[in-house]
């Protein structure tokens, strides 16, 4: 079923009428202001750690030694 | 006509229980595998150097492990796809690949740390090492073999109980349990906001709620062909399975205290509990958290290898179920094969670094599941796809976007910690 199918309003409704799978709408997300600043803070944080990560694990061994 | 088909077809009223034994499996399974060897090596060694000061930590993990979960079973059951091939479509190659390949590493690292347990669990009973290697693989190979779901469900849930066979260890040493209890509800930081409690604490998040469950528990869904109407027992099943972490961590947190806090005892191999054991309360108990510690890996193995299955089928847009034989989903089940023969073949070099994957694999699913789980509330917040109904509420919003700013500020702490090592003073306990 296509998700504009779905004329419900609460759960429950939803559950009786019993559809099937909502299908993929084609393309990507619409770029809203949440992905937006999501997808920039994501980069920012992964540019940020990978590096400090991967020294930090170095380190970590007396704990367990 | 199967179990799941026949509890859709009967009077709601009558089937509740018929239609939960049906639908209960991807939830539970999930959730047992989270109490993994990594997650034994955590929890145990949270309970040997801090005894019952850090079981705080677990309590806030409970719901936001269901939280995240929950919103998995909306998905999966809603569109009836696995999470990899979502996040392809939807946020684009770039970020696709990046989500697959942390995905297969963090789990690749998973499973050999499941090897190890399984490996010193088996040693505990005088198996040699190359022999728990290829029982392993042969064992976790002829549970996906049968070519269908519900009987690899099956085999998969009959495991489930075994997680319990910490509790006789635990009863057996009389703790505390009022103080242990009491515990959950004090926040405490042994020694300051030190370097070493702060990458704890993060590898006790990033064992409880990890990236490979998210991506696990959506293509089981998919593959049993849950639907829309089964939410409501998915999420029941999900709930059981949360409790099932929680008792688990709770007993082994608690098993580790009673045994080692206050000691200055260092946990060098998975199975020195087991051992200790036999001495503090006798040999069976020794032997059942043993096998508590080999079910552990049987578990968290076959979940990390069919959840980096799935994804690279679904990437690939192949065929990748269970309910498929090899013939028609021959990458499903080299993917998976390729995955127990590297990590078992990995804990039998000779001097490899055990301890430190052990340990480092659950702060870095930690650190990589911030981006995970941002993934998961974007696509909960995409109406296009999900429709008014089913997308989030902005209560839960609220809560998905609370815990991934906590997972990020736990992350960011590591960074200043690692930059600046005495950025945060120690206090006393």
């Amino acid at each position: 079923m296509r998700t504009q199918d779905i004329q419900v309003r609460t759960e429950a409704e939803l559950y009786a009428l019993d559809p099937d799978y909502v299908t993929q709408p084609e393309g990507r997300i619409p770029m809203t202001r949440a992905v937006f600043w999501s997808l920039v803070a994501l980069r920012v944080y992964l540019i940020a750690l990978i590096g400090l990560v991967a020294y930090r694990f170095t380190e970590y061994a007396h704990l367990v030694k | 006509m199967t179990l799941l088909e026949t509890a859709r077809h009967v009077r709601p009223r009558r089937t509740s229980l018929l239609r939960f034994l049906a639908i209960i499996g991807p939830g539970i399974i999930v959730m047992t595998g989270d109490n993994d060897v990594g997650a034994f090596a955590l929890y145990t060694s949270a309970g040997a150097l801090y005894g019952f000061n850090l079981l705080w930590v677990m309590l806030p993990l409970l719901p936001i492990t269901y939280f995240a979960q929950e919103m998995v079973v909306r998905l999966g059951c809603a569109t009836g796809m696995g999470h990899a091939a979502m996040i392809f479509k939807r946020f684009g190659s770039f970020w696709g690949w990046f989500s697959l390949g942390d995905l297969m590493i963090v789990n690749f690292a998973t499973i050999v740390t499941e090897f190890i347990g399984i490996s010193a669990g088996l040693g505990f009973f005088g198996v040699a090492p190359w022999i728990s290697v290829l029982l392993t693989i042969a064992f976790l190979f002829a549970m996906v073999s049968t070519g269908a779901y519900k009987r690899w469900e099956n085999f998969a849930l009959a495991l489930v109980p075994l997680n319990f066979l910490v509790l006789p260890a635990m009863f057996a040493l009389k703790p505390n349990y009022a103080e242990a209890a009491s515990h959950y509800f004090r926040v405490m930081l042994p020694g300051g906001l030190n370097p070493d409690i702060v990458f704890l604490i993060i590898g006790l998040v990033g064992t409880t709620i990890a990236p490979w469950q998210i991506f696990f528990q959506q293509s089981a869904i998919a593959d049993k062909k849950l639907r829309i109407r089964d939410i409501p027992m998915a999420r029941l099943d999900l709930f059981f399975g949360n409790l099932v972490v929680q008792l688990g961590a709770f007993a082994l947190i608690v098993l580790a205290a009673v045994l080692y806090f206050g000691t200055r005892t260092q946990l060098t191999e998975p199975v020195q509990i087991a051992n200790d054991l036999i001495h503090r309360a006798g040999y069976s108990y020794g032997a059942l958290y043993a096998v508590a510690l080999i079910n552990a890996g049987l578990i968290g193995g076959v979940a990390n290898s069919l959840a980096n299955a799935w994804a690279l089928g679904e990437v690939a847009n192949v065929p990748s179920s269970l309910n498929r034989t090899f013939r028609e989903a021959p990458l499903f089940y080299v993917t998976y094969a390729c995955c127990l023969a590297g990590a078992g073949a990995i804990v039998l070099i000779p001097h490899a670094p055990l301890e430190l994957i052990t340990t480092s694999v659950q702060a870095l699913a930690a650190i990589i599941l911030p981006v995970t789980i941002v993934f998961l509330n974007l696509l909960l917040n995409d109406r296009a796809l999900l429709g008014p109904v089913l997308v989030n509420r902005p209560w839960q919003n609220i809560v998905n976007w609370s815990m991934i700013a906590l997972l990020f500020g736990l992350s960011a702490i590591l960074a200043a910690q690692t930059i600046a090592p005495n950025l945060f003073p120690k206090t006393g306990a």
